[in-house]
């Protein structure tokens, strides 16, 4: 509505000053040629709305919206001038971005999938199971990039055994936590590492010999992890990491 | 009192022009012409007044300056037209001044060619073509 009111105000203000006009006129002789010109002028104001209906083609309008928006967009990227390969590269960031939350996500699930698992089928306890996935490569061009495993680490708890002899598991946690440091912090992970010195690359053998390098202590626990994440998850042992953590939590 | 004092100079020259005009009319003519020039002068504060005013008002009204500025276009060739044809006419150049209002008027007659032309395009597009 406020067209209107400015129509309306417009209007009146042309007639008024239209009358004065014609009040001061200083003779007769240009009446006729003035009063013209001023009707003109009035009708003029009046056709206003219309001739602004019929001014702006859509064309102007299109136009003019998209200088608007390329002075926001300016603006907004701080004067900067926003070309394709700038939007371009931003996209490629951010899917980068939201492929490698989305494989972190799922190294999680896949992590608390193990550590049921090791804990239903081997009794021991877990303290964490940690999952890298990564992307491996699509080998055909019409395949997709698929995530796999790269690296699982498996850290395990002392086992109770080693502490205050058979006892509940129930009971362990509690007890654990009151124990403070009970032997001295001697690492005792069980570490296999991916290319052992001495052993050759190419050998077929390597994950045998490696599983048979671990501590004697809890190396049949760790075997028993390792062979059943192997079988599991299809996994290769030197992707495998296990450690057992002390009772006063360092590992 | 403003109005006195023009008056009071119209009444001496007159007088003054009455006087002399059967000895030199030239200089009858010349006391008229500066005279009327005189008042105008005295006048132009005024009118500059009132236009100031006129402009601050329509300003505010909101109203497209080109409307201001071509009535007062109007106003400023019509005085001027009628100024110049009445002291010529004073002179007994009767056909001088009436072509000043021809002037006058043709010159007015310009200033609406514009208007016209953008009343006639509207009206030529709202016709179905």
């Amino acid at each position: 509505m406020s067209w209107l009111n400015e129509w309306m105000r417009e209007v009146i203000m042309v007639v008024l000053l239209a009358t004065f006009v014609d009040l001061i006129l200083p003779s007769r002789s240009m009446e006729r040629y003035v009063k013209l010109v001023l009707s003109l002028l009035i009708l003029l104001t009046l056709l206003q709305p219309i001739i602004n209906l019929f001014k702006d083609s859509p064309e102007q309008k299109l136009s003019a919206a998209f200088k608007i928006q390329e002075l926001n967009s300016t603006n907004f990227t701080n004067g900067k001038e926003t070309t394709l390969q700038q939007i371009l590269s931003q996209a490629e960031q951010m899917k980068h971005q939201q492929q490698t939350e989305s494989l972190q996500w799922a190294g999680e699930e896949v992590a608390q999938q193990m550590k049921q698992q090791i804990q239903d089928e081997t009794g021991s306890l877990v303290q964490e199971v940690k999952v890298i996935l990564a992307l491996v490569p699509a080998k055909e061009a019409n395949e997709q990039a698929s995530p796999s495993i790269t690296s699982v680490d498996v850290v395990l708890q002392q086992e109770p055994e080693d502490l205050e002899g058979p006892s509940n598991q129930n009971d362990h946690n509690a007890t654990q936590q009151i124990a403070i440091a009970p032997i001295a912090p001697v690492e005792v992970d069980v570490k296999v590492e991916p290319v052992k010195p001495g052993s050759s690359p190419s050998n077929g053998g390597v994950a045998d010999k490696k599983s048979t390098e671990v501590l004697s202590r809890i190396g049949s626990k760790a075997e028993e992890i390792e062979k059943l994440l192997r079988v599991k998850w299809n996994l290769q042992s030197d992707q495998i990491q296990i450690k057992q953590i002390e009772g006063n939590g360092k590992i | 009192m403003e109005i006195i004092q023009v008056v009071g100079l119209g009444l001496i020259s007159t007088i003054i022009i009455l006087i002399i005009k059967e000895q030199k009319p030239m200089f009858a003519f010349l006391i008229a012409a500066s005279t009327s020039i005189l008042i105008f002068l005295f006048l132009i504060g005024k009118i500059g007044s009132v236009i100031n005013e006129l402009e601050k008002m329509a300003e505010s009204a909101g109203v497209q300056m080109i409307y201001l500025k071509t009535i007062l276009k109007i106003i400023g060739i019509a005085y001027i037209a009628e100024f110049g044809s009445q002291i010529v006419r004073d002179a007994g150049q009767e056909s001088i001044a009436s072509k000043i209002e021809l002037a006058g008027k043709v010159l007015i007659m310009v200033l609406a060619i514009p208007i016209i032309g953008i009343i006639i395009e509207t009206v030529m597009k709202l016709l179905p073509a």
